[in-house]
């Protein structure tokens, strides 16, 4: 049981195909545009301006919104009015799957009452497998992180499915960590199939497959960690804590990583480039 | 001064590099040199003489702070800006003391780059 995207609920229960999801998914994303793509299309922003606070987003972990009001791009009322026409605007995935004639509204519904039922029960076999844990708070936190960050530096959701097995983790050969040492040793790792790995790298350096061996992709995602480790840092630890941090390690695999359940979780993610699996521990 | 600026990228990541470098490229600097660590940083600077260094902090075999040591002692006038995701207040703080011009967080946000490096040329 683990959380997943609607789309993918979807797809393993044989409603839809994998081109019937592709399509939705583009429809979708026609039809939701961010904030920024809004902006530009009303006039209210160049493309240029746009990408500016974009490049922002992606290094300072904030809204769209509140940066281009600090930037005096645009006024209150405007982000206000922006932020309306965005929900009103807005398409849920199931809504595109009726409009598209890919189910019908009935079937839909029972769809999301089982997906819902589903998220729930995924939910809290999740909350109860992490809540007594030492790291609780730490995990909590790098899910949430990589929820924020997701849309905004690698272009896709992401979302917690579940805890991890080591039979999960033994399938992934591809998995980078940073650790730092000192008064609170942490480290964040990454795990995933090689698929996933070059997909969040391409997403990262924003680049083509063609251009992205296996070696820059595993480089790439060794990154990616980097920047969720150094956001744990400024978010988690005080200012004033001595560490020492160390460059990202590519060679440990995943199994070892959470070897030590007591010190370390494995938690299952969902992301539009792939799943992975989030490890954190000290 | 050429009329665009020579930089020399310093991280141990390829991954790092090449989106910085394409980052330096279309804000109109010239990557003119790339090393992966410490040692190769020193040694580059000295062959290359850019007019910037953009230095990772967290480096294996000779870290960002050695490696800016061993550059202003051979260079007191090099421009060096420290490059850090991890790096601890303190340690950029001590850069700073050692005579970096200055520090940009890494994912690197391109307008503040640009900022960061013009004010360090100047």
């Amino acid at each position: 049981m683990a959380v997943k995207f609607l789309g993918q609920f979807l797809l393993e229960r044989g409603v839809i195909t994998p081109q019937q999801l592709l399509a939705a998914i583009e429809a979708q994303r026609a039809s939701n545009p961010l904030l920024g793509e809004l902006a530009v299309r009303q006039g209210l922003l160049t493309e240029a301006q746009a990408r500016r606070i974009n490049e922002r987003q992606r290094v300072e972990d904030r809204r769209f919104g509140d940066i281009a009001l600090e930037m005096g791009l645009l006024e209150p009322a405007q982000v206000d009015a922006l932020l309306a026409a965005q929900k009103a605007g807005r398409k849920l995935f199931g809504q595109v799957l009726v409009e598209q004639g890919v189910v019908d509204p009935q079937r839909l519904e029972t769809e999301l009452a089982a997906h819902r039922a589903d998220q729930d029960a995924a939910n809290h076999a999740l909350a109860v497998g992490v809540a007594d844990h030492a790291l609780a708070e730490f995990a909590n936190g790098a899910i949430a992180l990589c929820g924020r960050l997701f849309p905004r530096m690698l272009e896709g959701q992401c979302q917690a499915a579940g805890l991890a097995s080591p039979e999960d983790l033994a399938a992934l050969p591809h998995a980078a960590h940073v650790r730092i040492e000192g008064e609170q040793p942490l480290f964040i790792g990454m795990a995933c199939d090689r698929d996933t790995m070059r997909a969040l790298a391409c997403a990262f350096l924003r680049i083509g497959p063609e251009r992205c061996d296996d070696a820059l992709a595993l480089d790439g995602l060794g990154e990616i960690v980097n920047v969720l480790m150094g956001y744990v840092v400024r978010n988690v630890l005080p200012d004033d804590v001595q560490y020492r941090a160390f460059p990202p390690d590519l060679g440990t695999p995943a199994v070892q990583l959470a070897a030590d359940r007591d010190r370390s979780l494995a938690l299952a993610m969902n992301s539009q480039p792939g799943p992975f699996v989030l490890l954190v521990g000290h | 001064m050429t009329a665009r600026p020579t930089v020399l990228l310093c991280d141990d990541s390829r991954a790092l590099r090449m989106l910085a470098a394409q980052q330096l490229e279309d804000s109109g600097y010239q990557v003119v040199g790339e090393a992966g660590n410490g040692l190769e940083a020193v040694g580059q600077y000295q062959a290359l003489k850019p007019d910037l260094v953009l230095l990772d902090l967290v480096m294996p075999e000779c870290d960002g702070r050695q490696a800016l040591a061993r550059i202003l002692a051979a260079d007191p006038q090099a421009r060096v800006v420290i490059l850090s995701s991890l790096g601890a207040q303190s340690d950029i703080e001590e850069c700073l003391r050692l005579g970096a011009r200055s520090y940009l967080q890494k994912p690197i946000d391109p307008e503040a780059m640009d900022r960061v490096l013009r004010d360090a040329l100047a």
